[in-house]
């Protein structure tokens, strides 16, 4: 793959970028930092991807890999009660805002990926390198959370 | 009644920051930037906690002064300790040849080594009073009082306060060659930009030379939105001589240990003193890969005391973990110094995703 196709893949990405590191990070810092290192590895190991056509699922998993490095720097740096909140952006549905990410991120990370980027079930047991039946579990759980949630004020249609 | 397709609606846009950071990390390997990027520290959240720091100790900096590397460890690093030996450690006559660029000239003013760690302060000085240097991960559009305590009170964006003073905005980054390196930085009041860069190092001679790699790059404007002009990439390399001032002793573990309820076995453990900090090498093989496989990669060990409080980490976040064939892990973290080594450590599993704590087991230490 050439540069050019590569950056023109990850641009068409950017949204998926900045949902996924939002999923897991809350200071725009971190997010900045994980994404940098994705792109810098994703492309430097470019030659590892048997097929293009899982690009995007391959540049997530390194992502998600990412943030994950930056949450054990970070635990380390600050205690956890001493993390700072994620602070909403302005052009958000607050309530389903704060619904999602009141969710343990275990079970937040597999709903964002499937009901917000689409990925299916097969792909982000792909990605997570959980087993399916892990990925449906948590799937069901978020939900049932989100609902408990959210029932006060409102309800959540959900199929998978 | 909503939809779960609603929930696209829990996001909002990416920022500009966000999208800037992307274009021009792109725009780096157009050009063959071959480096490995900076490791970026929470700057911002770090600036807020140095301010606040600052506002409630009472604490008065002497903003015209330098800032060393004891500086940024004291007022800018979470209040990390060094023993006071560190002071004899710090080379400020240090050897460099180098490095000069269009933009901005690049200096070593201090450094130390012990042998495992090195810390360097750099002094990035415009070659032009017009010319306003910016960190890697500073974008225009971030808040000025990002830029260091000087500018902590001042509202507006970077790019604002470069128009009023009719500067032009140069991206500029510091690293060293084959290390990744956690970077800060802050702008001094003559325009200087003061680098500190920590990164991991093992070296037994001594003395080591390093490479530094400098860069400095414009902004320019394109289609309305301010760009790193790649096309106009200064790139020189500094090179720097420094002195291992050495570590002081080591302690092992004298017995392993099974962690049942993560699945391994913590072999060894290793302590190595310096002024700077405790290095500690937590090594551990899998022996249950269902029991380590449910830790979903979370798996993190800490030093804790006799109530089951954290130590105080080191000045440096260490390597984190690294895999040694399959089974088999180093996770490398430091401590804070102590003039002496502990005679025996205890070590708590947990997990870092869920924040479950696994099994403690206290190791003699020789």
């Amino acid at each position: 793959m050439i540069c050019d196709e590569f950056s023109r893949r990850i641009v068409a990405m950017i949204q998926t970028l900045y949902r996924v590191s939002y999923t897991q990070l809350s200071q725009s810092c971190d997010r900045d930092e994980a994404v940098q290192e994705c792109l810098y590895k994703a492309w430097e190991k470019r030659h590892q991807l048997r097929d293009e056509r899982h690009m995007q699922t391959w540049v997530i998993r390194i992502l998600i890999n990412e943030c994950h490095n930056i949450q054990k720097k970070r635990s380390r740096e600050l205690p956890v009660d001493e993390m700072p909140e994620r602070v909403a952006p302005p052009d958000v549905d607050y309530e389903l805002h704060d619904a999602l990410f009141s969710l343990d991120e275990k079970l937040r990370l597999p709903i964002v990926l499937h009901y917000v980027e689409g990925f299916s079930i097969k792909e982000i047991a792909q990605i997570l390198r959980l087993p399916q039946g892990t990925v449906k579990s948590r799937m069901l759980r978020g939900r049932q959370e989100l609902k408990k949630i959210l029932s006060k004020e409102d309800q959540l249609i959900c199929e998978i | 009644m909503r939809d779960m397709i609603d929930l696209k609606n829990a996001f909002g846009q990416a920022d500009d920051s966000f999208v800037n950071n992307v274009y021009n990390t792109l725009a780096g390997m157009q050009t063959n930037e071959s480096r490995k990027p900076v490791k970026k520290i929470g700057f911002r959240l770090l600036a807020a906690i140095v301010i606040a720091f600052m506002l409630s100790c009472g604490t008065v900096l002497a903003f015209t002064n330098t800032w060393g590397i004891l500086d940024f460890l004291r007022e800018r690093w979470n209040g990390v300790k060094v023993l006071p030996e560190a002071a004899e450690m710090v080379q400020k006559d240090v050897s460099q040849k180098g490095s000069q660029t269009e933009f901005a000239a690049f200096v070593v003013r201090e450094a130390v080594f012990d042998g495992k760690n090195i810390f360097i302060v750099v002094d990035a000085k415009p070659s032009s009073p017009e010319y306003l240097l910016l960190g890697p991960d500073a974008y225009p559009s971030d808040p000025i009082s990002n830029m260091g305590p000087l500018f902590s009170d001042k509202t507006g964006t970077i790019a604002d306060y470069a128009q009023e003073n009719n500067k032009k905005m140069i991206n500029t980054s510091v690293g060293i060659s084959g290390a990744n390196c956690s970077i800060d930085y802050l702008l001094e009041d003559d325009g200087t930009l003061v680098y500190m860069i920590n990164c991991s190092y093992s070296g037994n001679s001594a003395k080591s030379e390093i490479q530094m790699t400098c860069v400095a790059v414009p902004f320019v404007n394109w289609e309305g939105r301010n760009v790193i002009d790649m096309s106009n990439k200064k790139v020189t390399t500094l090179s720097v001589m420094l002195k291992n001032s050495g570590t002081m002793e080591t302690v092992t573990s004298t017995m392993p240990a099974v962690y049942s309820d993560c699945g391994v076995r913590v072999d060894k453990v290793t302590l190595t003193g310096s002024p700077m900090a405790i290095y500690a090498d937590i090594e551990y093989t899998v022996i249950d890969k269902k029991k380590f496989d449910e830790t979903d990669g979370g798996l993190w060990f800490e030093f804790v005391d006799e109530t089951g409080n954290c130590l105080p980490s080191g000045v440096s976040s260490g390597e984190g973990i690294i895999a040694v064939g399959e089974d088999h892990f180093i996770q490398k973290v430091t401590l804070q110094a102590s003039k002496t080594l502990p005679g025996k450590i205890i070590l708590r599993g947990y997990n870092s995703w869920d924040k479950n704590r696994y099994e403690t087991h206290t190791f003699e230490m020789k």
